[in-house]
């Protein structure tokens, strides 16, 4: 094999042939392929009828891809951005909750995504939604999206917004999107490359759960040094206190006087001594949680024996809890990418295998931060007055062109809901350009013969902001589309003698 | 432009089929320095001027040599030239620095000004490569080469460019000019280097950074435990760094065509000093063994003065590893290691009674120590650290399990390889199996714990 018999080619050279070679990269390269589709079939997936995408796995598109080809078993598809998804509201109020409530069954899948706009949908269709091809789709239409040069990506300044790597790469088709074209080519690169939105999934799904606090997670050094306090009202806080060792406590005491900087001896003891807490079995009782507006997975965690628990999940718990006992002083433990990368620094002790026993997040988990669900005229906030754009030159609006266009390339049958948007929030001047935008908007999907309904405008108080309602406001909805002619037809519903809004 | 990056590939995907269609056309140099230069360009194009500057003085000094009989003059031009070089972008800061704390200490209210350059990616890689020609045809042991593409592309062939191999004249020139058959062995064999390479460089050196940099970074926070651990790590490192690049710069220089010289053989295998600078960065080493040791007399004169040649060779090599008394002091740690065992590791006890692990694990234990220098990044870290050590209190170290684990996989796969039972390791069987195990783990671990970002070579900084 070697070309001279006296040839040193290296030291422990592990030397193939171009055989072997042949032979290696093949094995390997069934091995990567393999991985992802291996994957699908060990991961549980939930499936019950109120089921939608966790909310930390927005971004895990791998899985949206995966929960597409869970869901296409379903008669009727809906899809959407986070008003299909339901960012005010637990699972068992979404529309399609209702819509299935009123159809019976299981009929209706939520295949919306928190915080998604039309033009990253268009990629999230056209790379992930391969599974859903030749289902029948109901897609919902947010003119939100269009209300101003910044919803509808126009600015010629550089803007940041969700979920930019669903975009295209390839053509400078957003004005506001900059990247450096060699991150371009790599993110497109990625979108095709199974093992790659696979990582991508564990990383959220798995590796994704900080629970240590490094110095950036503390929001206001001196205020969570001055509420660790024994004197301190709340139990966890006199817990934390109680349980602080001396030098810690002095540290606490001297970062409270200070000026808040992170990087000082007394905030890094401290920071050190809470860790030190966080890592303890025994730091929560149930006296000291009382009060605290626990997130579901803490809570999921805590109701089991906490004998059972693996560290891992021991200090996650604690971390959780320590974050809703003290919300302005420690940031949510947030999947960060760059904290995966140091994983094992932060576990050393751990198998990373041991990652995998989190299972994946719930769908009943909520947004961070918490929505406050309440109606918009409950929350301080005033009307608004967008420009709005004008659908002809609007980006947004020509990639909801797009995802149709693409989902009936793929046979699928596309029923689009325009709205419901809150008109009630909108002043005079733009209401009318708003319900302008709307009848061109109709307009085109009736001269395009794709079937439609126009949501019904909700009652005010239905509304938790511009465009997302609250519970009963979809339960109206769903009541209402359930109540339309074209949309009973559509789904394969049993006619119902009721007056259609419908084209 | 970094080995292990989609930039490189894209490069050497668009580089190697032109190279192969032109090989034996007088557009293969031209093609290769172009590719060269782009490649180093790709850092930053002003330093391109440097290397050609260089480039052009040592060019120009041979000639010089070869028309005249005083042929000194021409050899202290390049000399003075490229230690000027070297001296001004890579020593100028430090040389100040350290004569304003002189200054300060005496009293004197005065301060030279710092120079305030960036030092050039591999500066003192392709200064010493180009260097050693000028000597080496002095010393009537290498032909004048009267092309200035082909010298120019000697100088700056790519694959070993910024971190070396310092390749000799007399071994990379002729290849130059060879117009060799590239078979597909020698691909297989340049891919194999590459993911051996690719492995060390990914999958374990930047791996075991996290670690070190997180306790190197602040080692007042940090006792015993984790000081000695991250000192072991970054010797560990720094091997896997610096030979996973010499592995893919050899294996992209194999594909090519060209055999790159051989720059780590299992240096922690070492059973004594001298053996272990034998055995790492063997292209420095013995470039400092031709050029600094030997016209200082090497070993031909009394013991005392072999010993002075032994210590200043040692510390100029530190010296040229760094422009900070930590480089120096790490030198001088060797220096002082060579002279007290030169003579141990020759007798016949030491070398017949001493049990190989016994000598393999002081040699890796002394070089260890010396790494502390190396990489604190201040005299005062490496004072505290070595104080803490020897002070020693218990502390968990929360060193990752998996980083201890696959650095002995590691050192026990060395072994083997280097003990009689090297043979379990040739069957064709094992060795795919190998390959692909390296392979998957790489992409996979890369895919889930690597950043966006490629990491530095470390040896890019010298």
């Amino acid at each position: 094999m070697a070309n001279e018999p006296d040839d040193v080619l290296a030291a422990n050279d592990v030397r193939l042939s171009p055989r072997e070679w042949l032979v290696a990269l093949a094995i390997s390269a069934v091995a990567l392929l393999a991985i992802p589709l291996v994957w699908r079939r060990l991961e549980p997936l939930e499936a019950g009828a109120d089921c939608r995408l966790p909310y930390s796995l927005s971004s895990d598109y791998w899985f949206y891809d995966r929960a597409c080809r869970a869901a296409a078993g379903r008669r009727t598809l809906v899809v959407g951005d986070s008003v299909i998804w339901g960012h005010y509201v637990p699972t068992d109020q979404t529309l399609t909750h209702h819509l299935n409530a009123g159809a019976g069954g299981e009929q209706f899948a939520n295949l919306g995504v928190d915080g998604i706009h039309p033009a990253a949908m268009a990629g999230l269709i056209e790379l992930y939604g391969r599974g859903i091809a030749g289902c029948r789709v109901v897609l919902h239409a947010n003119l939100l999206w269009t209300a101003s040069p910044r919803h509808d990506l126009q600015t010629r300044k550089e803007a940041s917004f969700n979920h930019p790597t669903l975009v295209p790469q390839l053509s400078a088709a957003i004005p506001c999107y900059r990247e450096t074209p060699w991150n371009r080519v790599r993110i497109a690169a990625r979108h095709r490359v199974p093992l790659c939105g696979w990582a991508e999934h564990v990383q959220q799904a798995y590796f994704g759960r900080p629970s240590r606090l490094v110095a950036d997670d503390v929001l206001d050094w001196r205020a969570l040094a001055a509420r660790l306090d024994p004197q301190q009202r709340h139990p966890l806080a006199a817990r934390l206190a109680a349980l602080l060792p001396d030098d810690a406590r002095d540290a606490a005491r001297a970062s409270a006087a200070g000026d808040g900087e992170p990087e000082t001896p007394e905030a890094r003891r401290l920071l050190e001594a809470l860790n030190a807490l966080i890592d303890r079995r025994d730091l929560l009782r149930p006296e000291d949680l009382a009060g605290l507006a626990l997130p579901l997975e803490a809570r999921e965690l805590l109701s089991r024996d906490r004998a059972s628990l693996s560290a891992m999940q021991v200090r996650r718990a604690n971390r959780l809890a320590l974050q809703a006992a003290f919300p302005t002083e420690i940031a949510e433990a947030r999947f960060q990418p760059e904290r995966v990368a140091k994983w094992h620094v932060e576990h050393p002790y751990e198998n990373p295998a041991a990652a995998f026993a989190w299972g994946l997040p719930s769908p009943d988990e909520a947004p961070t931060p918490t929505p406050d669900a309440r109606p918009w005229t409950r929350r301080d906030i005033a009307k608004f007055n967008p420009p709005w754009v004008d659908l002809a030159t609007s980006i947004q609006w020509a990639f909801f062109r797009r995802t149709i266009a693409t989902l009936r390339r793929r046979g699928n049958t596309v029923f689009v809901v325009l709205g419901p948007f809150n008109e009630h929030m909108l002043a005079e001047t733009s209401r009318a350009a708003y319900l302008q935008r709307k009848a061109a908007a109709e307009a085109w999907l009736r001269g395009q013969g794709i079937p439609h309904c126009i949501a019904p405008l909700l009652p005010s108080e239905l509304y938790a902001d511009a465009s997302h309602p609250l519970g009963q406001g979809y339960a109206l909805l769903a009541e209402r589309l359930l109540g339309d002619q074209a949309f009973r037809r559509f789904c394969g519903l049993p006619p119902q003698p009721e007056r259609s809004t419908s084209q | 432009m970094l080995f292990h990056t989609w930039t490189f590939v894209l490069f050497f995907l668009i580089v190697y089929p032109v190279y192969l269609a032109t090989r034996r056309t007088r557009f293969k140099l031209p093609w290769l320095l172009a590719a060269s230069y782009v490649f180093y360009g790709a850092w930053n194009p002003l330093y391109l001027l440097l290397i050609v500057y260089s480039t052009t003085v040592d060019y120009v000094a041979v000639i010089g040599m070869s028309r005249t009989r005083r042929r000194k003059p021409w050899l202290a031009l390049s000399v003075v030239n490229n230690l000027g070089l070297l001296g001004f972008f890579k020593y100028g800061g430090f040389v100040a620095e350290s004569l304003n704390a002189l200054l300060a200490w005496a009293g004197l209210p005065f301060a030279v000004p710092q120079p305030g350059v960036l030092l050039p990616v591999g500066i003192s890689f392709y200064v010493f490569q180009s260097m050693s020609y000028t000597i080496d045809y002095y010393r009537g042991q290498v032909d004048k080469e009267p092309s200035f593409i082909r010298y120019a592309t000697f100088v700056s062939l790519f694959p070993q460019l910024v971190a070396g191999p310092i390749e000799r004249a007399r071994n990379l020139l002729p290849q130059l000019h060879e117009d060799r058959r590239i078979s597909l062995d020698d691909v297989a064999d340049g891919l194999s280097l590459f993911v051996v390479g690719f492995f060390k460089k990914v999958a374990l050196a930047d791996f075991l950074a996290l670690y070190v940099d997180r306790v190197y970074g602040a080692p007042a926070r940090f006792a015993a435990p984790a000081l000695i651990l991250a000192t072991v790590a970054f010797g560990w490192q720094i091997y896997f760094d610096f030979s996973g690049y010499t592995d893919m710069a050899r294996g992209v220089g194999r594909m090519m065509g060209f055999r790159l010289m051989l720059n780590f053989n299992n240096p922690y295998l070492a059973t004594g000093l001298g053996d272990f600078w034998r055995r790492w960065h063997i292209s420095l080493s013995t470039w400092f063994r031709d050029y600094v040791y030997i016209p200082l007399g090497g070993s031909r004169r009394s013991d005392v003065r072999t010993y002075v040649n032994m210590a200043l060779t040692m510390l100029v090599s530190g010296l040229w590893h760094g422009a900070s008394w930590t480089f120096v002091i790490w030198g001088g740690l060797h220096a002082l290691g060579r002279v007290a065992t030169r003579r141990l590791e020759s007798t016949a006890v030491y070398r017949e009674r001493v049990p190989l692990a016994v000598k393999r694990l002081w040699v890796f234990a002394f070089v260890t120590f010396a790494w502390i220098f190396f990489r604190a990044r201040t005299l005062a870290d490496a004072w505290l650290i070595v104080r803490r050590i020897a002070a020693f209190a218990w502390h968990d170290p929360a060193c990752p399990l998996l980083a201890i684990g696959l650095v002995l996989a590691v050192w026990l796969y060395q072994a083997l390889y280097e003990s009689r039972m090297r043979g379990l390791l040739r069957p064709a069987p094992v060795r795919i199996a190998l390959v692909a195990c390296m392979l998957v783990y790489a992409a996979v671990h890369t895919a889930v714990f690597a950043g966006a970002a490629a990491q530095q070579f470390i040896y890019f900084q010298f």
